[in-house]
């Protein structure tokens, strides 16, 4: 962990001393050698079953990282573990402040993968706690957008237990959105959202990129992803089997990468 | 105001919000009003009767709660399972930034609140039916409300937020728990065994210092009495102790970091919550156990349609490793075994004749207070698969219940057989027990159906739960005249048939209105 210890510090310095925008600021990070979210020899069991496997893996800032492996081979519990739910060995960072402190939570959102809404709740005072919880600066104007932009404007007032998981999982990513993070993790994020939601969803992740938020997108969904990531990890029973970049994939497709490393076919 | 401020305060308002729009909100306030009416009536004859209305009375009946209440919560912050989280708060809270400690502590409100109100209602009772001292009564009030409280919450962040003290110091904890419980057990055993079961036993039992030394129940006990009996040698030392504890533990919880390790307990409770508490929602006893661990198992299916859930619900209970018994056919030979002792003291002797009725009055009783246990049949209705098979409603509904028909039929066999061979019964007699045992839960079963397919999602399930009660009380009542009218003219024997007779027509009306259940999915929206 003393790796982050020193780049704790030396955020701190930077945020104090420097005034830079946030996509200025990510360059910098980056050059300097602090990403915004770094995973470093993560391992994680559940009682003897060995869950995640020394993984490690960076995302440069503003880029759009993705998860890619079959179900159950770790993908969520690494989402998890950053997130800060589960025990884990091994050392997470988020922007260079281990994930667990409170300035690191600050700055990244979550959208599970089974959203669960407060039952006495409405979707506009789901994101009114949001904005609470992390100080977030929203207006309630781009809060309005927001609902609009995922149809949610009319269902404001619906309680938590009214709604539908569809519903809920766009609630889930509106509230993340509300928080304006550095870091947005989103744990298979398509599932159960309409064609309406899931385009919108895309050009989100494509607008917090070029924001200059780091994104990581866990999925086993490849054709829902081929046109957002810039860097793509493949897992296989707890562990990266491999990775590529966008400049190192040039022009070849995703899927074809992903059976490439599994060893599996893709079927046309 | 504080995020967590925010989320209570606005639940609460439209909770309240919520529950007024609802009918049964003031049919249960109806209710509620009369049982309070009640116990302020009833209350002062009845401490009056058992000779404690006075400040010792008071005194004894509170530290008998604590042997309750403080143990129990104690193991359960050992456990990690004692604050009850909801998956939203894993959602939402536990990746937020607030600092984990208050997150507990916010959820824990609930049991703060809880001892808030508990202290209010002792200051009521104690001023009214009790005759304590007005300062001695607001001194325990304030016991209650801010040592105890000051005390429960620092144990709890210890248990839940520390991530410095091992696994293992809470399992050797949760041991020495288990031994001074065991104390507590013995000693009061030992003086029951002396001195005989008397009130006066109970007083001099909390006033043993061997108890009230015994650490945090004891202390507890000892400032109890310290506060309202007056000061002895003894509970002031305990007093002193107890008060230097709470001040160890306050600073500790204080000190401690946390970053939050204890959420995946947390999470992984909150599952297991959410389950209980579906589970608790539609009538079911839940042993809170997460995950069951099956057999492998096979079945040829014999039949086709209607007849496969049959099938597939018994290969589903082949995988079980008691196959269809659990703890209720437990409790239904533990009772059987009771009725056999109490039949072979002769107290059923006096009834006569009328002895043959012993076991179904029992029964009746039973099935009257019991809500009911985890079935496979409730879960078909779940199921979109089980309305899409091409089979009648009636048809579906009899292959999703005959299970536990033979359950009944099994449970019937052990609460009536111990008792028939000690009562004496014919074979005809206990055949027709064993018949009846299995109508009431047949009647039982369909009525909880058919109350569903009524209501819906009108009223809650405490609502429907009432209605089933309702009907099937007059259920009984029917089967209890039928018997009587039978009994009279024909004979007990036609009479006992009699009252089988009416229960099974009135259970076959019951399961042909349910089985529209079994005819479309929307019939329960």
């Amino acid at each position: 962990m003393g790796f982050m210890r020193v780049n704790y510090i030396f955020y701190m310095d930077v945020c104090v001393c420097v005034h830079l925008t946030q996509v200025a600021y990510a360059k910098r990070c980056t050059e300097m050698g602090i990403y915004m979210l770094e995973v470093q020899n993560l391992s994680k069991k559940y009682g003897k079953n060995l869950a995640v496997d020394h993984v490690s893996f960076t995302i440069p800032d503003g880029c759009v990282g993705i998860l890619l492996g079959p179900n159950g081979v770790g993908k969520s519990t690494i989402i998890k573990s950053i997130a800060g739910l589960l025990r884990y060995e091994g050392g997470v960072g988020i922007e260079g402040i281990p994930s667990r402190k409170v300035e690191a939570k600050k700055i990244f959102a979550y959208v599970p993968e089974m959203p669960a809404m407060f039952d006495a709740l409405t979707v506009r005072e789901h994101i009114e706690y949001i904005r609470r919880a992390y100080n977030s600066q929203i207006t309630d104007e781009e809060i309005e957008q927001l609902l609009r932009r995922f149809e949610l404007d009319d269902k404001q007032d619906k309680l938590g237990n009214e709604l539908s998981k569809g519903m809920m999982q766009k609630v889930s990513i509106c509230c993340a959105l509300a928080i304006e993070p550095k870091v947005i993790l989103l744990d298979e994020p398509m599932v159960g959202l309409d064609p309406a939601a899931i385009k919108e969803l895309k050009d989100v992740v494509l607008e917090l990129k070029e924001a200059g938020t780091t994104v990581l997108i866990s999925t086993h969904m490849l054709e829902m992803v081929k046109d957002l990531w810039d860097v793509m990890f493949v897992m296989e029973k707890g562990k990266i089997i491999g990775s590529y970049t966008k400049e190192e994939a040039k022009d070849q497709d995703i899927e074809a990468l992903f059976f490439e490393m599994t060893g599996g076919e893709k079927h046309e | 105001m504080s995020s967590l401020a925010y989320l209570y305060r606005t639940s609460m308002k439209n909770k309240i919000k919520k529950a007024l729009k609802r009918p049964a909100t003031y049919i249960a306030a109806v209710f509620i009003l009369f049982y309070i009416v009640m116990i302020y009536v009833s209350m002062g004859s009845i401490v009056k009767d058992f000779g404690v209305d006075n400040p010792k009375g008071l005194a004894t009946i509170l530290s008998l709660l604590v042997f309750y209440l403080i143990p129990a919560d104690m193991l359960a912050y050992i456990k990690r399972k004692g604050v009850i989280f909801q998956k939203a708060d894993v959602h939402f809270i536990f990746p937020s930034p607030e600092n984990p400690k208050r997150v507990l502590l916010a959820a824990g409100m609930r049991s703060f609140i809880t001892t808030a109100v508990a202290a209010v209602l002792a200051l009521m009772f104690g001023l009214i039916y009790f005759h304590v001292p007005p300062v001695r009564m607001i001194g325990y009030m304030l016991f209650l409300m801010v040592l105890q409280n000051l005390l429960e919450g620092s144990i709890m962040v210890i248990c839940y937020a520390n991530e410095t003290i091992p696994d293992k110091f809470f399992t050797v904890l949760k041991y020495i728990f288990y031994v001074l419980m065991s104390v507590f057990a013995l000693v009061a055993v030992y003086l029951l065994w002396k001195k005989g079961a008397h009130l006066n036993v109970l007083t001099e039992y909390i006033q043993l210092p061997v108890i009230q030394l015994i650490p945090l129940v004891g202390w507890a006990i000892a400032v109890t009495q310290f506060i309202l009996t007056g000061p002895t040698v003894c509970n002031v030392i305990c007093l002193v102790l107890y008060l230097l504890t709470i001040l160890a533990l306050f600073c500790y919880a204080r000190k401690m970091t946390c970053t939050g390790a204890y959420y995946e307990d947390a999470m992984s409770f909150a599952e297991e919550f959410a389950i209980r508490k579906a589970r608790a929602q539609k009538g079911e006893v839940s042993t809170g156990k997460k995950k069951k661990y099956l057999k492998k198992a096979s079945i040829e299916y014999k039949g086709v349609y209607g007849k496969a859930i049959f099938y597939r619900q018994l290969l589903e209970y082949k995988k079980n490793r008691f196959f269809i018994f659990g703890w209720n056919s437990l409790l239904c030979l533990g009772i059987g075994i009771v009725i056999a002792v109490v039949g072979v003291r002769g107290v059923f002797d006096e009834f006569g004749a009328g002895k043959v009725f012993a076991i179904p009055a029992v029964v009746s009783y039973i099935l009257f207070i019991f809500s009911g246990y985890a079935t496979k049949w409730s879960k078909e209705l779940e199921n979109p698969y089980t309305f899409l098979i091409p089979d009648s409603g009636i048809h579906k509904l009899w292959y999703a219940t005959k299970v536990e028909h033979i359950r009944s039929l099994v449970d019937g066999c052990l609460i009536t057989i111990p008792g028939a061979v000690a009562l004496g019964l014919s074979p005809v007699i206990t055949i027709l027990t064993v018949l009846l045992y299995m109508c009431l839960i047949a009647n039982k079963l369909y009525l909880n159906m058919l109350s569903d397919a009524l209501l819906g999602k009108m009223l809650g399930s405490t609502a429907k739960s009432f209605l089933r009660v309702l009907l099937q009380g007059f259920v009984i009542l029917i089967g209890i005249v039928a018997a009587a009218i039978g009994g009279i003219a024909l004979g007990v024997e036609a009479g006992f048939f009699l009252m089988i007779l009416i229960v099974t027509v009135i259970t076959l009306a019951a399961a042909l209105g349910a089985s529209i259940s079994f005819e479309r999915m929307e019939s329960l929206d």
